[in-house]
């Protein structure tokens, strides 16, 4: 078990992914909208089943759709359990319909979030739902240090962090003259923490070069800065991500890096 | 397809809530603003980035000392300050506040007396009575500007922008503004955020002239992406905690808060009998456990509905109060609803306790489409009439019924509250005089006086069926334990037959 594990930093993701969603259900009141998660979990495995059957696609792809499913049921909060399979769709629809030289141009998840929260009137974001809890830090700090060891994109995570942290300090604790306790309280989230180490760091959808992808990071820190605290939006972080993932097949290409592959 | 899934989803919701009530109960009592000392009310509106803040105040003090600075984002028109009637608060309240229901057992052996009696009507249980100009000058030595000056009802209004906090306190102490002495730290932010301050102050005159004695609340609007309440300049002079009510209004659905969580308040428990007595302190200490328990940090929901006027639905269950009309949606600032183009109002309301410790930045929110109902909602049984005793067997299995649900009663009480340990055992036992032979799993209890538990818990403590016996575990710690568990298996099953040779 432990082998096979360790042969695809996926199963980690979703292990770790899995430990997050049972916090919820535990300290946050998660199981009232449980169904919800399992129309997540259930559609996304089915149509990248279906994907497999009809289009070619390799059998081990079902671990990407749950953690896809996975991140669904983390992040995107809906009226309807049933707009979740709309969601799955755009998700993975997108996977296979929207390709160009092998890449995809979105990380999935995030793809149906953007897509859910902006166009239809029944979706959203629940952008401080974890709280500031230091058990849930713990958690998606120790899981993400082994996830980002194993697919080699720590990097990503660290400069993006660091980044916001000092764009943070020098708006609230050099410039605006706030208190100590702002900058920590909006750099101790969960969500920040969450999207950090899981979300923008997903192989797929970010640079393969390492040079480029630290750019890339830091890019992607001052947009979501400047949409979060100069535009006032609270969920920046979904459509920073959304707005810069489309560039990385360019990158890719541009730098012919070899493309990252799961199976070790 | 919708139809059928959803049919399905309901026959779930029937398993896992096969003890929940019917709409049906009494309203009796409510838990209102007025329980919370320190308490501060706004009326929130939102409607894309149109914003109304309506500020109640329920200031003591000589009204010739009344004061208050608020930062705003932009310089306001003198059309966008109004002050409003204070009832509209307390309609608002009244309408929202946590409830108290109440439901009455029948005496079935009574129906069979009456049967055999052919008696043809017998008292209804349901019968039981519910109780139920703008000038712009520059100061060169405060580096301050009059943005805006008005005098709106009977407060003189300004508007100013400032360049450092030091000037901006001088000028206020100045003029006569009694600031706090830590407010400096705090005024600076908000100067450096680009925002101006709303400084309002009572004009004597006007207030004679109008006839009023105490102040009404002020209500500002505007325009701006920013939808916050800036609650850390009312902290500057503070250590102790603040209440806050926050009625909101959007046409989409719930207004949560963007940097603190929204908890839930715990509803629709059963409690004992006599919480009618004193249903308001009841309340207030379950929302003092729930502010304790949830770390101090969070912003708790009481209720959430759709309100529109014109939706047929119902609108709470039991009501409070009469609901909001038109017209108070008018007053609070509603401007979408219009009797030409009706669209929905959804009415949230928010208590957040606050103290410079747990709360280091201001209030952030944002509308979002969630359209789920909640209220809270706490229930009383009324045990079955005596009449000539329970002398039947459905009687008896009540009596027994009738002591464990009691029991579970006190322990609720106990669970939401922390307090009531000083319930006697006359409540749970007040009917055991009935019963022909006391059953066998009372027998330690009966023996040794009923206690307590030690450890007060989160959830509630009700079992799944009250036939069952009790257990100790409850429908929400089932159903939570149910999807871990669920999640668990579903998982580790994946990664056990995901083939890797397969790939």
């Amino acid at each position: 078990m432990l082998t096979r594990i360790q042969s695809d930093a996926r199963y980690v993701q979703i292990i770790g992914q899995t430990a997050f969603l049972c916090w919820g259900i535990l300290f946050l009141g998660w199981q009232e909208i449980a169904s919800s998660m399992f129309i997540a979990l259930v559609s996304c495995l089915s149509i990248q089943g279906l994907a497999i059957m009809f289009g070619g696609a390799p059998v081990h792809s079902l671990r990407s759709a749950l953690i896809t499913g996975l991140g669904l049921s983390l992040l995107l909060r809906v009226n309807d359990p049933l707009l979740m399979l709309l969601a799955a769709a755009l998700a993975i629809g997108q996977k296979f319909l929207l390709r160009w030289r092998g890449y995809h141009f979105w990380n999935p998840a995030n793809f149906a979030i953007a897509i859910l929260v902006f166009f239809s009137d029944d979706a959203w974001v629940s952008p401080a739902q974890w709280g500031q809890a230091i058990g849930i830090l713990v958690l998606i700090f120790f899981i993400g240090v082994v996830i980002l060891r194993q697919i080699h994109r720590w990097d990503t995570a660290l400069i993006y962090m660091t980044t916001i942290s000092i764009l943070v300090i020098i708006r609230f604790q050099w410039y605006l003259d706030w208190d100590f306790s702002v900058t920590i309280h909006q750099l101790t989230t969960g969500s920040f923490w969450l999207y950090s180490l899981f979300m923008i760091t997903d192989p797929m959808s970010t640079p393969q070069n390492k040079g480029w992808r630290r750019m890339w990071a830091i890019g992607l820190a001052g947009l979501t800065f400047y949409i979060q605290f100069f535009m006032f939006i609270p969920t920046a972080a979904v459509w920073s991500l959304f707005l810069m993932t489309p560039c990385v097949p360019f990158i890719n290409e541009w730098t012919k890096e070899k493309k990252f592959s799961w199976i070790k | 397809m919708k139809n059928v899934l959803m049919f399905i989803g309901m026959a779930f919701g029937l398993f896992f809530f096969k003890n929940s009530w019917c709409f049906c109960g009494f309203y009796v009592a409510k838990a209102d603003a007025t329980l919370f000392n320190n308490k501060s009310e706004v009326i929130l509106v939102r409607n894309g980035t149109y914003t109304v803040i309506t500020m109640g105040s329920d200031f003591q003090g000589d009204v010739k000392d009344f004061a208050m600075v608020v930062p705003v984002p932009v310089v306001l028109k003198q059309s966008d300050i109004a002050v409003v009637d204070r009832g509209i608060f307390d309609r608002l309240d009244a309408y929202s506040a946590p409830r108290l229901t109440e439901y009455y057992d029948e005496n079935l052996c009574q129906q069979r007396w009456i049967e055999k009696e052919e008696m043809l009507a017998y008292p209804s249980v349901s019968e039981a009575q519910s109780r139920m100009a703008n000038e712009l000058t520059e100061k060169d030595n405060y580096h301050v500007t009059i943005e805006a000056q008005y005098t709106v009802g009977e407060y003189d209004i300004l508007l100013l922008s400032a360049t450092e906090s030091e000037g901006l306190k001088h000028w206020l102490t100045d003029n006569g503004y009694k600031i706090p002495a830590k407010a400096e730290r705090v005024l600076q932010p908000y100067i450096k955020s680009n925002m101006k301050f709303f400084v309002v102050k009572v004009n004597l005159n006007e207030l004679k002239k109008a006839g009023f004695t105490t102040l009404r609340p002020i209500q500002i609007r505007f325009d701006h992406p920013k939808f916050m309440l800036p609650i850390r300049l009312g902290m500057a002079n503070s250590n102790g905690t603040q209440d806050m009510l926050v009625y909101a209004f959007t046409p989409t659905g719930r207004v949560e808060c963007t940097n603190y969580r929204t908890v839930k308040m715990p509803t629709d428990r059963k409690i004992p009998l006599f919480i009618q007595n004193d249903f308001g302190s009841f309340y207030k200490n379950v929302f003092d456990r729930a502010y304790e328990r949830e770390g101090k940090n969070c912003v708790f929901l009481e209720y959430a509905w759709n309100v529109t006027p014109s939706w047929g639905g119902m609108k709470c269950d039991p009501c409070v109060g009469p609901p909001p009309m038109n017209q108070d949606f008018v007053q609070a600032g509603v401007n979408w609803n219009q009797w030409n183009a009706p669209s929905s109002v959804f009415f949230t309301r928010l208590h957040v306790r606050y103290d410079q410790a747990h709360f280091p930045m201001d209030l952030q929110f944002q509308s979002t489409p969630n359209t789920e109902h909640f209220q809270a909602r706490y229930v009383i049984t009324h045990p079955a009439p005596v009449y000539d005793g329970f002398n039947c067997e459905w009687g008896q299995t009540y009596l027994v019924e009738l002591h464990d649900r009691r029991r579970l009663e006190c322990e609720e009480w106990f669970s939401l509250t922390g307090a009531g340990k000083e319930t006697g055992y006359a409540y749970i036992s007040e009917f055991d005089h009935y019963l022909h032979q006391i059953p066998s799993h009372w027998r330690n209890e009966v023996e040794e006086h009923y206690e307590l538990p030690i450890k007060t818990k989160k959830g509630s403590i009700w079992p799944e069926s009250m036939a069952v016996q009790w257990s100790g575990s409850s429908i929400e710690n089932q159903r939570k334990w149910l999807w871990l568990l669920g999640m668990l298996s579903f998982v580790s099953v994946f990664i056990f037959f995901s083939n890797r040779k397969l790939k």
